[in-house]
């Protein structure tokens, strides 16, 4: 069973300053010289990308983070994230994995943290 | 041989629109009869939906067919996701050969029809060779070779027993502790087996007869 990606009293799911929807749900698409286009799915379900960016991550926060990147999940193991856009409230839950090899925050403002992780359904 | 498709997939084929996807089903027995059953798609497929096997969503491709004018057997690779090595795994046990020999089973069936019994399109193939890196686990597919099919099936030999080491016909039960035999007569005699032995000790020296029927 996936671990859960720290939440709540660290602010990483909580504090986030914006995060980009992407569903992937690929087509086959074959046009014709009379205008019209033949399609249909390429698979039976759709999969969910997100890009969630923090813009004053707490100092606490970011180490917990990259505890969970480095070492929990070893940025390859799928893990269960709390996605707080779900229009039905804090229930959904989603397993994902990191889409990204490393992750880059900047260091601002002494004590926190910008920067953005990518994390897509598996 | 024409393709025959069924009448639903005849209206699928001819829809301009369709939220339907043709999803290709592979299953692989491999030599020690281990079976694995994939589906290149999103989630894990049940066909025929009702009372099938469950087909797990894995990463697997299919290259094109190679054909050529030689007379040489078409061949076709697939290419199955192996980042986990599970596949390895299976091609390395005991007796797999590394997955030559497998019988692989190619289906395409569409996600809105899983309920028919009837594949649209079934491939029988036999895996000819094989490897993997750290990515793919690699399977060259092609028709069985009829020159390796023995024929006749039966041939009657003084001192080469015909059964398998504990299979139907050799009947060996375990009571020793022997695990293979070189199916010759005395090595049936050291394993008390005697009465099942495969071979014809009383064939004349010299000649080996083949039952033509």
């Amino acid at each position: 069973m996936p671990g859960d990606m720290p939440s709540g009293t660290t602010g990483i799911s909580r504090n986030y300053s914006s995060i980009k929807v992407i569903s992937h749900r690929p087509s086959i698409r074959s046009p014709f010289e009379a205008g019209y286009v033949q399609t249909r799915s390429k698979w039976t379900t759709a999969k969910r990308e997100f890009a969630i960016s923090w813009k004053s991550m707490t100092a606490q926060s970011h180490a917990s983070l990259l505890y969970f990147f480095e070492t929990t999940c070893s940025g390859a193991s799928s893990f269960i994230w709390h996605d707080p856009t779900a229009n039905s409230g804090s229930g959904v839950t989603r397993e994902v994995i990191f889409l990204d090899d490393s992750l880059e925050f900047d260091n601002v403002h002494q004590d926190y943290f910008s920067g953005s992780i990518r994390i897509r359904e598996v | 041989m024409a393709l025959s498709l069924s009448s639903a997939a005849i209206v699928e084929k001819n829809k301009l629109t369709s939220s339907g996807a043709w999803i290709i089903l592979l299953k692989v027995v491999f030599p020690d009869l281990t079976t694995i059953r994939l589906a290149r798609n999103t989630e894990d497929v049940v066909w025929p939906s009702t009372g099938g096997n469950t087909y797990t969503a894995f990463p697997f491709e299919i290259d094109d067919a190679q054909e050529e004018g030689s007379g040489a057997h078409s061949i076709l690779n697939i290419r199955v996701g192996n980042v986990t090595r599970t596949i390895q795994t299976y091609m390395e046990q005991t007796g797999n050969a590394g997955g030559v020999g497998s019988d692989v089973d190619l289906y395409v069936v569409h996600s809105d029809h899983l309920d028919l019994t009837t594949a649209e399109i079934h491939e029988t193939f036999v895996v000819t060779s094989s490897f993997a890196d750290s990515k793919w686990a690699v399977f060259e597919l092609s028709a069985r070779n009829q020159v390796n099919v023995i024929f006749p099936q039966y041939r009657f030999m003084k001192n080469f027993c015909r059964w398998s080491f504990r299979d139907y016909g050799c009947g060996y039960s375990g009571a020793t502790s022997y695990t293979t035999c070189n199916k010759t007569l005395s090595d049936c005699r050291l394993r008390g087996n005697v009465r099942y032995f495969g071979g014809f000790p009383g064939i004349p020296e010299g000649r080996t007869y083949v039952d033509t029927d």
